[in-house]
């Protein structure tokens, strides 16, 4: 009973690519965040719970796009893998001797040695294909929501 | 998921009772009143368990045995120093995670000679009372705020129930970081571990320390999240968001100066004996944001010279000069947004009261004639209605047989504008006949009718509706607007938790009662932004604190004497038989050196110089963040005469203004010029 109705393939990414050039320098470090800690010190004005909510938008809709592409079958399996994303909370009863679910797949971490901390490096298993040529993420999709071209 | 923190705990403990101890048939959550009644218990029980250290803390300074003093002294320990230790000390160590054990043991480090010789040993003082209040909390079934982290905390010590929740969060998404206590980002970083790899973290923390505007009234500390800053850039995962596009430029600047200015002053030559880790401020500057920024008319252009600061005679020419630029400025602009921040509530109370009623004070202008609302926040929260109209309604239901009831609920339908103006005396006298007619009774008038239906539905709500529904089903009866809803739905939620296992009517009104009576009960605020606080063409007049998070086009900032900013920390002269300080907020610094991990307690005197330090940094914090709220014009002034207590406003004495106020200008003396 997943609330998300199933996107077109461009509708999301058009949305997330809008929603991500419409984020500052320092909101963009929230909304390219992927995992690890992250501090984000925001002086008044700058758009904090705005970015917040933008970033995890974005964090969402991108796990939820690249697990649709991993699964190309019906859309009941996409949606129970999301169901620990969207609806974790509501579970019921959960027995405590459960085994812990799986995460979602790995995902790729920050690197220090990167020349741009704030991007993720590249990932063994694109999560969007490749069209753009100066992609920083070297994307091999025409998805990628934060080139500029 | 968003949730706030407690709900969070709340959440993780009561689905696993067994490992939290936290079981609501038997346990309720202890309200400020019945804490209150508490404390003062374990004042009365402390003070017969230690005669001895009783007796030296009367005697303090200067004791000559006489009995009228002595008395005196009795009821300013009892009723004034104890309980505000008990107070501070409970809520700063137990949202550390340090139960009384660990404050005995800290209190035999304590270092307990004071300057002038008095061993008071503020630390077992601590330790014994809160001890006490332990005992209390667990003999009557209460839990406080604080016990639902520490069970939450409980609960996650289980491994397969930890793995279970870490497993059901990716990660966590923390917002005003900087107003977490230690045990709440300790439950934090519990849940954002990954499951599989104890050393993978998924944490975001969103906040800025320099706005930390309760640490020293709250155990909310920001040197934490600045430590986690500090420990996030050394491994490059610190992102700054320091452009805003909310004020002109002169403003931000104004503030840039503001935080440079405190932090030389005050965080210099004493910084490593008073703050031995952080400024009073993060040196983070504002910037401006940069060109084709998407946020429409970023950094506006300033209103005149966007910075003004005024010296007026006196507090009342202040309020004039403030009514006449407001009067202006909405008169040409009658969608932009003003307000006038306050330190306190009464400089409020007297600013409205003075621009309602001009020609008795000498005010140039009337708003109201001009069509400005002055809209004071301070009295709103006074007249917060919304648990006594419960009460009258759900008394109503009760006994619908009272005359006194029936009255009372009838009136507020009336208030209400629900049913017409009419004689209630008659209604009232023959509740039987009002309500429930026979069909001998003479026809009832239209506005009767209207009545009586009301008054029946509400009646038939109390048979058909399961008790903890009747609130929001009143609530929609009474047709509250949106924010009056969202309180009474909160106020609903509390009497639900609280009659948990005996919800009744008649425990629904004892518990509602109690709040009425007793306490304010903090009505929600709409997030809405054409929210009531900054709605168009009015003026705003709110406290400083409040107005985090929101903003104006013009903004207001009178009465910046330095008595208010910085301000001292004030000993009471009541209390200063102890000695020049105050016991609690020694306790509190006592607390937190410990918890920051500094390798010794600060005797008496050094931290109460440092809890000194702190108020000082927290208030120029508070200025900065009353600037920032501004967009087009941040207007500030200190009057020449000003009352020292603003309980008793006409008593005008000499004040001098801020120390900040007099480098502003120096630094922007285009903030004098008269346009």
């Amino acid at each position: 009973m997943s609330i998300i109705t199933p996107p077109t393939a461009a509708l999301p990414n058009q949305l997330l690519h809008r929603l991500y050039q419409g984020l500052r320098q320092g909101q963009r470090r929230m909304a390219d965040w992927q995992s690890g800690t992250l501090a984000v010190s925001a002086v008044p004005g700058s758009g904090k719970s705005t970015g917040m909510a933008i970033a995890a938008t974005i964090l969402l809709a991108e796990r939820y796009l690249a697990k649709q592409s991993q699964n190309v079958g019906g859309w009941e399996e996409i949606e129970d893998t999301t169901a620990d994303l969207t609806e974790g909370w509501s579970l019921q009863e959960p027995p405590p001797s459960t085994p812990p679910l799986s995460r979602l797949p790995a995902s790729p971490t920050i690197s220090s040695s990167s020349p741009s901390p704030a991007l993720p490096s590249p990932t063994s298993k694109p999560k969007f294909g490749n069209t753009y040529a100066n992609c920083p993420y070297r994307h091999k999709d025409s998805w990628c929501i934060r080139c500029t071209d | 998921m968003v949730h706030t923190l407690h709900g969070l705990a709340l959440h993780i403990a009561t689905r696993h009772p067994e490992q939290s101890g936290l079981d609501f048939e038997r346990l309720t959550l202890v309200s400020p009143t019945q804490s209150n009644r508490l404390i003062r218990i374990c004042v009365e029980q402390w003070l017969s368990a230690y005669p001895q250290t009783y007796q030296r803390l009367l005697e303090g300074k200067g004791f000559d045995g006489e009995e009228t003093e002595r008395l005196r002294r009795q009821s300013v320990l009892r009723t004034e120093v104890l309980p505000d230790l008990a107070y501070t000390v409970i809520h700063e160590a137990k949202s550390s995670g340090l139960l009384p054990p660990h404050l005995w043991e800290l209190s035999h480090q304590e270092q307990r000679i004071s300057a002038d010789g008095i061993d008071y040993g503020v630390l077992s003082i601590a330790a014994g009372l809160y001890e006490r209040y332990q005992v209390l909390l667990q003999q009557r079934g209460f839990i406080d705020y604080d016990d639902m982290i520490l069970a939450a905390l409980r609960v996650l010590e289980n491994d397969s129930i930890r793995q279970f929740w870490q497993s059901q969060i990716f990660a966590v998404f923390e917002d005003e970081a900087q107003d977490s206590s230690p045990l709440q980002t300790q439950l934090l970083k519990i849940l954002a571990t990954d499951p599989n790899n104890p050393t993978q973290m998924n944490l975001v923390r969103v906040g800025d320390p320099n706005q930390a505007i309760n640490s020293t009234f709250t155990p909310a500390d920001p040197i934490f999240f600045s430590e986690f800053c500090a420990t996030c850039q050394t491994t490059d995962t610190l992102a700054e968001m320091d452009q805003a596009g909310r004020s002109s430029p002169i403003i931000i600047s104004a503030a840039n100066f503001l935080l440079d200015w405190v932090n030389r002053q005050y965080g210099g030559a004493d910084r490593t004996r008073f703050h031995p880790k952080t400024l009073p401020f993060r040196p983070q500057h504002i910037h401006p944001v940069g060109f084709n920024d998407p946020q429409p008319d970023a950094n506006p252009d300033p209103e005149g010279a966007g910075l003004e600061v005024r010296f007026p005679p006196d507090v009342y020419q202040t309020v004039n000069l403030i009514g006449l630029r407001v009067a202006e400025l909405l008169g040409r602009e009658p969608e932009a947004r003003a307000a006038v921040l306050v330190r306190e509530n009464r400089q409020g109370r007297f600013i409205t009261e003075l621009l309602r009623h001009p020609e008795q004070h000498g005010i140039e202008v009337n708003l109201k004639q001009l069509g400005i609302d002055v809209f004071d926040v301070g009295e709103q929260d006074r007249q917060s209605h919304v648990p006594s109209d419960m009460l009258t309604l759900l008394h109503f239901i009760d006994r619908p047989h009272s005359p006194d009831y029936l009255k009372a609920a009838l009136q507020l339908l009336i208030d209400r504008q629900l049913i017409p103006a009419q004689d209630l005396n008659a209604l009232v006298s023959l509740p039987e006949q009002f309500l429930y007619p026979s069909p001998l009774d003479p026809p009832p008038s239209e506005s009767v009718l209207q009545a009586r239906r009301y008054c029946t539905g509400l009646l038939r709500a109390r048979l058909q509706l399961p008790p903890y529904q009747l609130i929001p089903f009143m609530a929609l009866t009474l047709q509250y607007e949106q924010a009056e809803l969202a309180t009474a739905d909160k106020l609903a939620n509390r009497i639900a938790l609280q009659t948990f296992g005996e919800s009744s009517l008649s425990s629904m009104i004892d518990a509602l009662s109690e709040i009425v009576r007793s306490e304010r009960f903090e009505p929600i605020e709409t997030d809405d932004p054409d929210s009531r606080y900054v709605r168009p063409g009015q003026l705003t007049i709110i406290t400083m604190h409040k107005a985090k998070g929101l903003d104006w086009d013009f903004v207001f900032i009178p009465f910046l004497h330095e008595q208010m900013i910085p301000g001292t920390l004030r000993v009471m002269p009541q209390t200063q038989f102890m000695g020049d300080f105050n016991l609690a907020e020694i306790a509190r610094v006592q607390i937190r050196s410990h918890i920051h991990g500094e390798p010794e307690i600060p005797d008496p005197q050094t931290a109460w110089i440092r809890a000194a330090s702190l108020k000082t940094a927290e208030e120029y914090r508070l200025l900065y963040v009353a600037m920032t709220r501004a967009r087009r014009l941040l207007w500030m002034s200190a009057a020449h005469q000003a009352p020292f207590s603003w309980s008793k406003p006409e008593n005008l004495d000499r004040r001098s203004p801020s120390p900040i106020l007099l480098a502003l200008v120096k630094q922007f003396p285009i903030a004098l010029s008269k346009r």
